[in-house]
C-alpha cells in the first residue's frame, strides 16, 4: 500500500477516534524503531491533523475577509 | 552465653533482612509507580494538547484582528499568521518528543526483561518532555494574554 494512503487512513482514525491515539502512537514508535524511521517525525503526522485543522480554519477566516477580487 | 549471643545474632539478621522490600517487591513497586505515571502523562498530555490548540488558534486570531484594524491586506494578514505558525513549531515538537517518550515508558513497562533502572529512566525522560511541554505552553499562554490585554 502507498504508505501517503496508509498514512491518511491513520490520520483519519485517530480523528474519528481519539482514543486510539496513544495505542497507534506506540505503534508507529515501534515501527519507527524497527525501520530506522524518526519516530518523533512519525508522531507528528499523528498529531499534526489537529493542527492543520485550526491552520484551514483560519485561512478561510482570512480569505473570507479578503476575498479575492 | 556465647552460643546465646549467636542465636541472638542470627535471629536480628532474619528480623533485619524481613525488616525492608525484597528485591521484587521493589520491582513491583517501580513498575506501579511508572504506570501511575504513563497513566497520567496520557491524560495531561491530551489536556494540555487541547489547550493548546485554542491558545494558538487565539493568537493567530488576534493578528488577524491587528490587521484588520490597522487596515492591511490580505498579504500582511497571511504574514502575521504565517510568523505565529513558525512561532508554535517549538510547542509542536515539544509534544511529538513527549509523545514519544510516553510511547517508550509504555514500551518498557510492558517489556518483562525491563530492568528497573530501565524503567526509572524511562520515567525520567518522559518528567523531562512533559517540564518541556509545560515551559512551552507556558511562554505561548503569557504570550497570547499579553496579546488579548
Amino acid at each position: 500500500m502507498n504508505p501517503i494512503v496508509l498514512l491518511q487512513i491513520i490520520q483519519a482514525i485517530v480523528a474519528a477516534v481519539p482514543a486510539v491515539k496513544s495505542c497507534i502512537e506506540s505503534i508507529c514508535t515501534q515501527v519507527a524503531q524497527a525501520h530506522g524511521l524518526d519516530p518523533v517525525a512519525l508522531i507528528k503526522q499523528i498529531t499534526e491533523p489537529a493542527v492543520q485543522a485550526v491552520d484551514a480554519s483560519v485561512d478561510a477566516e482570512i480569505n473570507a475577509r479578503w476575498p479575492e477580487p | 552465653m556465647k552460643r546465646i549471643a549467636f542465636l541472638l545474632m542470627l535471629i536480628a539478621t532474619m528480623l533485619c533482612a524481613g525488616c525492608g522490600p525484597s528485591s521484587a517487591d521493589t520491582a513491583a513497586l517501580v513498575a506501579r509507580d511508572a504506570t501511575v505515571s504513563a497513566n497520567a502523562t496520557a491524560t495531561m498530555l491530551e489536556g494540555m494538547q487541547s489547550v493548546a490548540l485554542v491558545l494558538y488558534r487565539a493568537e493567530q486570531e488576534i493578528q488577524i484582528q491587528i490587521a484588520v484594524s490597522n487596515g492591511e491586506g490580505k498579504d500582511s494578514a497571511v504574514h502575521r499568521v504565517a510568523v505565529v505558525r513558525k512561532t508554535w513549531e517549538p510547542v509542536w515538537d515539544a509534544f511529538a518528543k513527549a509523545r514519544l517518550s510516553y510511547s517508550v515508558l509504555v514500551a518498557v513497562i510492558n517489556d518483562k526483561n525491563a530492568t528497573q533502572a530501565g524503567i526509572q529512566s524511562a520515567v525520567t525522560e518522559q518528567s523531562r518532555r512533559m517540564t518541556t511541554v509545560t515551559n512551552e505552553l507556558s511562554i505561548a499562554r503569557s504570550r497570547v494574554q499579553g496579546g488579548i490585554q
